[in-house]
């Protein structure tokens, strides 16, 4: 038992290289049996991309996105024998990390009201001097600093490149609703970068 | 949409050239790991629930055109692999070593009385993933005497098979006791075996 134990905990570059979304099947059937070792290789290669999305998502407080990424491998840890090979792992990782957000925010009040209404009338508050950050960082700030509702359509949108439809299934809103939000998004980064 | 909901085209072109060209991976806190593995520790007194496997969604797997695919993506995989190995090994002027070490599907296939459900098919099973293990190591450890040509197709390869492998894990979880899936999916393990042997002896020859 000692030794499959230890051979199961080698890594495997060949395979898991294979792709750039998709951990090796092997890798992926390991984890789904209960090999932490294996579920740390899928860590490995996706929270760098999980983490930026949470980040985004809760407007750069990075203990909160921290909190949701570990939440989100814990969710996938415990879903992981529902992955299907139909979509990416890395698109089957950022719904659970939105659905994560989702839920968690239904839980706190405070956010609850902040998610998705369209009544948010929040505005981006003043950014830091221009001079002191390049044109990277302003944007990260602005988007930050949008409301949570047009943050969160524009980040799924904008950055992680999904269509108006598929966010829209996944936050459960009407499809305009999130158009709405990506527009109202648009508008409050390019009055905050022109400033 | 108002006069004042209107947005300059080129500016907003601008924002989401910007927006795209944001880095899409961040490194998380080092100690972040740490904390999943405690909250996935502290609940492993629960086993892993294998209910979660069950799908409602119909067995795309039984659609003949899938099994086609699979079996020409298989064996194409394989035989390319193969001919590119077969041509190095000839243009060395070497001989093919015969395959010989132990397989681990071996009462499988050469008996009908296999593993009859996904539960039996696991202990198989971690033959395979233990024989694929220790001939990845050896492999990766000898790459440097494969070309390229040959590494790149074995990659293709085993992506092809470990589709194979995966597509017919997640069929069997939804269908524990489907014994053609058990073949299938014993098969392609089979062919995942092979493959790393014969690059593996490729490379010493």
């Amino acid at each position: 038992m000692a030794t499959q134990s230890a051979v199961r905990k080698a890594t495997i570059p060949l395979q898991a290289n294979s792709s750039a979304n998709q951990p090796a099947a092997d890798v992926i059937i390991r984890a789904q049996n209960g090999d932490l070792d294996a579920f740390k290789l899928i860590y490995n290669e996706h929270s760098g991309k999980v983490y930026a999305l949470c980040l985004r998502l809760m407007g750069g407080d990075q203990p909160a996105a921290t909190e949701l990424m570990q939440d989100t491998f814990i969710r996938a840890w415990k879903n992981l024998g529902r992955f299907r090979r139909e979509s990416a792992f890395s698109s089957w990782l950022h719904r659970l990390t939105v659905n994560a957000m989702l839920e968690n925010a239904r839980g706190d009040r405070r956010r609850e009201a902040r998610v998705l209404p369209m009544d948010d009338t929040g505005q981006i508050g003043a950014l830091a001097p221009a001079d002191s950050l390049d044109a990277r960082m302003d944007l990260e700030t602005a988007i930050a600093k949008l409301p949570a509702g047009a943050r969160t359509a524009f980040v799924l949108h904008d950055i992680e490149g999904y269509q108006h439809q598929e966010i829209a299934e996944q936050l459960g809103v009407a499809v305009g609703t999130v158009k709405a939000q990506v527009h109202r998004a648009h508008k409050l980064l390019i009055k905050a970068l022109d400033r | 949409m108002t006069e004042d909901d209107s947005i300059d085209e080129a500016r907003l072109r601008e924002l989401s050239e910007q927006a795209a060209a944001l880095p899409r991976s961040i490194d998380p806190p080092s100690g972040a790991w740490a904390g999943i593995r405690s909250a996935i520790e502290a609940d492993r007194n629960a086993p892993f629930d294998r209910e979660q496997v069950a799908t409602p969604h119909p067995a795309f797997w039984q659609r003949p055109i899938f099994l086609a695919a699979a079996a020409v993506a298989l064996v194409a995989g394989s035989s390319v692999v193969t001919a590119v190995a077969m041509r190095e090994i000839a243009n060395r002027g070497n001989t093919v070593v015969a395959a010989s070490p132990e397989r681990p599907s071996e009462t499988l296939t050469q008996s009908s009385s296999g593993p009859a459900s996904l539960a039996q098919f696991t202990v198989v099973e971690s033959d395979y993933l233990r024989a694929v293990n220790d001939l990845s190591a050896t492999l990766e450890s000898e790459r440097g005497s494969l070309s390229p040509e040959t590494i790149a197709k074995l990659r293709e390869s085993l992506r092809i098979i470990d589709t194979a492998i995966l597509e017919a894990r997640n069929a069997l979880a939804a269908d524990p006791a489907n014994r053609t899936l058990i073949e299938m999916l014993a098969n392609s393990y089979e062919q995942k075996v092979d493959l790393l042997k014969r690059t593996t002896e490729m490379g010493r020859g």
